[in-house]
């Protein structure tokens, strides 16, 4: 797997036809014995549909993949499921990043989110619930990719 | 049934596979190549026997209207469909000027670009409802600037004078015309600025620059 530019966060790479599911589990240290429980929450049906598609592909039914196309139905499901792993559109205005980044900073698990913006050039970053940061949180609500840039 | 050949550009490696991955589960598709930048597009797509392309907009490099532009002078005729994030006017104009068969925005559903491809394929040109407001738009400041370039010398000077504040008799006057005359002109202006009275159009002709 390739690691892209490091801008101050745990982790920062850029996917890429490389990686396979065991580079995607490995870095996300998502234990193999049970599925992995992923949400993606995006208001974009391509975006949502396809990726949750690629990776069902991928991971081949061990993982249980959602997509939710509003806030309330992200938050619901954030609840319900309480997922490993959470794609979030950065791009999507429906998603209230605050009222977001709240609930994710809520309880004990190792749960962890990527960012993804279909606008900037680096796709990807990457936060870890248990290790974010005050200046990384600070980041996750404007633009985390305003340092890959410069 | 022949299916029909898609080839995908577009720098997102996510986005991309996504995309590839739900075209390919459409019975009508076959997804024959991909690229991940402009330049990589001009590379591949002449080799392959492709009938519709997907190109985004937002690019490194070479951004999609640019790669189109190339494709064309490179003398590839077949439909190039865009698709991307970009509201911008400029991105559009350039697009459809470039020789797009349309321009979708990523924000569709799956089912809807299925319809939109079906129908590129078979000649016809497709926007998204977001960006036919914008070619309306277009369009409208487009015939506002014809009517203002048709403004005739004599009607630019009367206008000057309106908006020096001149009555009818002075502009008369000054033009040496009579004042049915200068009503005339300004009945002219009027009806070319799209305005409804003399305020209005020394108002409009300051705002568009052309006192």
């Amino acid at each position: 797997m390739k690691f892209g530019k490091f801008i101050g966060l745990d982790t920062f790479w850029v996917l890429n036809d490389e990686m396979n599911s065991e580079d995607f589990a490995s870095a996300l240290q998502v234990s193999p014995k049970r599925p992995y429980r992923v949400l993606i929450a995006s208001a974009n049906p391509l975006f949502r549909e396809g990726l949750r598609k690629v990776y069902a592909a991928r991971w081949e039914g061990r993982a249980e993949i959602v997509g939710t196309s509003t806030m309330q139905e992200a938050l619901e499901t954030l609840e319900r499921l309480r997922p490993d792993l959470v794609i979030v559109d950065y791009d999507d205005t429906s998603i209230h990043r605050q009222e977001f980044l709240d609930r994710f900073l809520q309880g004990e698990t190792t749960m962890q989110v990527v960012l993804v913006s279909l606008d900037a050039v680096e796709p990807v970053v990457l936060y870890q619930r248990k290790r974010l940061t005050a200046e990384q949180a600070e980041t996750w609500l404007f633009n985390p990719w305003i340092d890959a840039y410069s | 049934m022949k299916r029909i050949r898609l080839f995908v550009v577009d720098d997102h490696v996510l986005f991309r596979h996504g995309l590839i991955s739900l075209l390919s589960d459409m019975p009508e598709f076959q997804v024959v190549g991909e690229a991940g930048s402009g330049e990589e597009a001009l590379h591949r797509i002449p080799q392959q026997d492709v009938d519709v392309v997907l190109l985004d907009v937002n690019m490194p490099g070479l951004n999609g209207v640019d790669t189109l532009w190339a494709l064309r002078k490179q003398g590839y005729e077949n439909q190039v469909l865009m698709l991307t994030v970009s509201q911008q006017e400029e991105h559009l104009i350039g697009a459809i000027l470039a020789g797009a068969s349309g321009y979708v925005l990523k924000n569709v559903e799956p089912e809807t670009l299925r319809r939109t491809l079906l129908d590129v394929v078979q000649g016809k040109a497709v926007l998204s409802p977001e960006m036919t407001t914008h070619v309306l738009k277009i369009m409208r400041r487009s015939g506002e600037r014809q009517a203002q370039e048709g403004l005739s010398k004599r009607e630019q000077q009367v206008l000057r004078c309106l908006a020096h504040g001149s009555t009818t008799a002075q502009i008369a006057a000054e033009l040496y015309i009579s004042e049915n005359t200068v009503k005339t002109h300004i009945r002219h202006i009027l009806k070319k600025l799209k305005v409804n009275n003399r305020v209005e159009a020394v108002a409009k002709a300051t705002q568009e620059g052309l006192i």
